[in-house]
């Protein structure tokens, strides 16, 4: 079954325009559960109060509000804040095409595929010309309400956009200094590379279940009917000291595997 | 502070420890995240400035429910419902296992970024600094990433293990059934365009090619604006409520924490320099929040020691430093009900008084 856009755009590029829709690429696939009064088994819903009061504060009397480092607090009504949001556009705008694999996947927050939106051609152009390009695009757009930084780019011959994380939302990972100490001993790179190398496989993520949703899901279906189940544990291993030894007998083993 | 180097420092604590298997290498590290919350946040008040809090109500109840009497349930069919316990939940969590084993390492260029959900550092305890530079060392030469899972908080979690600069980086990677397809969405292959239309595009494309990311496309405009509008209020005194008497003495304790209690920034270049070292003097820490808490007349924490083994306590700056899905990962840890509905304030809040 087709999935609905959740949003449509104009994609900018130069004085280019390719008008695209867009589709969310991750579906929740969560159990979600819906909070119950316990004696009723009624759903319950939700109110403001003043903790120091108890007394629930009506939507008219509430603020928004920034805590100072000092507790100070600034208000804001709504109507500030309406103004301080972006204005609204449908420009996806490409700020600049970059050599792909220039933006760390750590910016990486949420994937879009992109379909057309009535002309088919420009649609297929940007499609081609992505995929020949060997580079993505970082784009800026606002969708509802919110300011957007992604990457758009080619998967598969699909023209996609990932959503990216905004500036102060990741820590630097340049400001970072790698562990430091002596020159490590060749012969143990050597190994520990060879020994990577053994375990070459190909990235098959579909090899992997999330047992927990899985279980979670089974609960929820036992529940229907009315039933219960049960848990275990491990421990830590200590660091290996000898580190040219343990290299050595994984590789062995390895070996022996292969 | 030669003392707390060996003891460990103060800050933010691993989002999890445990040890990476690499053959029969084993490499115990911490993982920290690699993203941290935002630099403003809003927060609902009342006309006095008073922080609100979320409270559930019945049906036709005037008084809260207190969490006891807030329970999940599934809707079995038109507004019936059954209860799902705690306990029943916690059931299907998996075991918890404190071990990454390291043995499918794939070529970088395999991974599909479509996968990559999170990011955290790879910190190495004290003692494993050798092992950790030889293991990002290899993964750099041999142009390779570790795929494994490891248990966090109950749930099995798919990760990335990327070396970059002789750093260890986990990315949390989708599950294959959380992503949909190109055919599922109803979208067809793009078809032959034509080449004018093609050329044309490639032409703007190229002028606009760039070799580098500059960090200050990633801004975000909203914030920024939100940031100088504080600072002109504050400037002006323009609906600015004054911190009470007893607001401003619980920052300056925070403050005077958090001469000791570090960033996360500070554990992890401490931690990746040195080792991290699992702090020992817990109880003294503990003996300080007890204090405040009591001075603060709260004595929410009572109910931290049934769970106390499934994650360390976090004080409310620590807290505040993880990035709002962090906390809402502690508070699916913690069952908090409601979580998904949770401001980054309320999550903090709702953490500190469940822990």
């Amino acid at each position: 079954m087709a999935a609905r856009a959740i949003w449509k755009g104009v994609i900018h590029i130069a004085e280019e325009r390719v008008p695209v829709k867009l589709y969310a690429a991750v579906s929740d696939r969560n159990v979600h559960f819906r909070l119950l009064d316990r004696r009723r088994h009624r759903p319950v819903h939700q109110q403001m109060i003043n903790p120091q009061t108890g007394k629930s504060v009506p939507r008219e009397d509430r603020h928004k509000a920034v805590v100072a480092d000092n507790r100070d607090k600034i208000l804001f009504d709504e109507e500030e804040l309406a103004e301080l949001a972006p204005p609204p556009s449908r420009d996806i705008q490409v700020m600049h095409f970059l050599p792909a694999g220039t933006i760390d996947p750590q910016w990486y927050q949420r994937p879009y595929f992109l379909g057309p939106d009535g002309d088919d051609e420009a649609f297929d152009a940007l499609a081609a010309a992505l995929a020949d390009s060997g580079r993505e695009g970082l784009v800026h757009w606002v969708m509802r309400h919110k300011a957007y930084v992604g990457a758009l780019r080619d998967r598969d011959g699909h023209p996609v956009l990932i959503a990216l994380r905004h500036l102060d939302e990741v820590v630097d990972a340049a400001a970072l200094e790698p562990p430091g100490g002596g020159k490590l001993n060749a012969g143990e790179v050597n190994m520990a590379t060879e020994l990577v190398n053994m375990y070459a496989a190909d990235f098959e993520p579909e090899t992997y279940q999330d047992e927990y949703r899985q279980r979670l899901e089974s609960l929820v279906e036992a529940k229907r009917r009315g039933k219960r189940v049960k848990v275990k544990r491990r421990r830590r291993q200590a660091p290996s000291d000898d580190l040219a030894a343990s290299l050595k007998a994984s590789l062995a083993r390895e070996r022996r595997r292969a | 502070m030669p003392k707390h180097e060996e003891r460990g420092f103060r800050g933010p604590r691993p989002f999890w420890s445990g040890t990476i298997a690499f053959g029969l290498v084993n490499l115990p590290v911490g993982l920290y995240p690699a993203q941290h919350s935002r630099e403003l946040s809003l927060r609902e008040v009342d006309e006095d400035g008073t922080p609100l809090s979320r409270r559930f109500f019945s049906e036709h109840g005037r008084k809260p429910l207190k969490p006891r009497e807030v329970v999940r349930g599934i809707e079995v069919a038109d507004d019936r419902y059954v209860v799902v316990e705690e306990q029943e939940i916690e059931d299907a969590a998996l075991e918890h296992r404190r071990e990454i084993e390291l043995s499918r390492f794939v070529a970088i260029d395999e991974l599909d970024p479509f996968y990559f959900r999170r990011a955290y550092f790879l910190v190495p305890d004290k003692g494993a600094l050798k092992p950790y530079r030889l293991l990002a060392e290899a993964m750099e030469r041999a142009g390779r990433a570790g795929i494994a899972t490891l248990v966090m908080r109950g749930r099995e979690a798919l990760v990335a293990i990327l070396a970059e600069g002789g750093i260890l980086r986990a990315e949390a990677l989708r599950f294959h059934d959380e992503l949909r397809s190109p055919e599922s969405v109803g979208l067809e292959e793009p078809e032959e365009p034509p080449s004018q239309r093609e050329r044309q595009l490639r032409q703007a494309m190229e002028r606009l090619n760039a070799k580098t990311l500059d960090p200050d496309e990633l801004i975000d405009p909203h914030m920024t604006a939100l940031k100088k509008r504080v600072r002109q209020k504050r400037r002006r005194h323009e609906d600015v409520i004054p911190a009470s008497q007893d607001d401003r003495e619980a920052a300056n304790d925070e403050d005077q924490d958090s001469a000791e209690v570090i960033d996360l920034m500070q554990v992890l270049k401490r931690s990746l320099k040195r080792g991290r070292v699992e702090p020992s003097d817990d109880r003294s820490r503990d003996n300080r929040s007890q204090k405040k808490a009591a001075r603060n007349g709260s004595s929410r924490r009572r109910q931290s020691s049934s769970r106390s083994s499934k994650s360390p306590k976090a004080s409310q700056a620590e807290l505040s430093q993880l990035s709002r899905d962090a906390l809402y990962e502690r508070a699916q840890a913690l069952d908090i009900p409601g979580r998904s509905r949770l401001s980054k304030a309320e999550l903090v809040e709702a953490i500190q008084s469940r822990q």
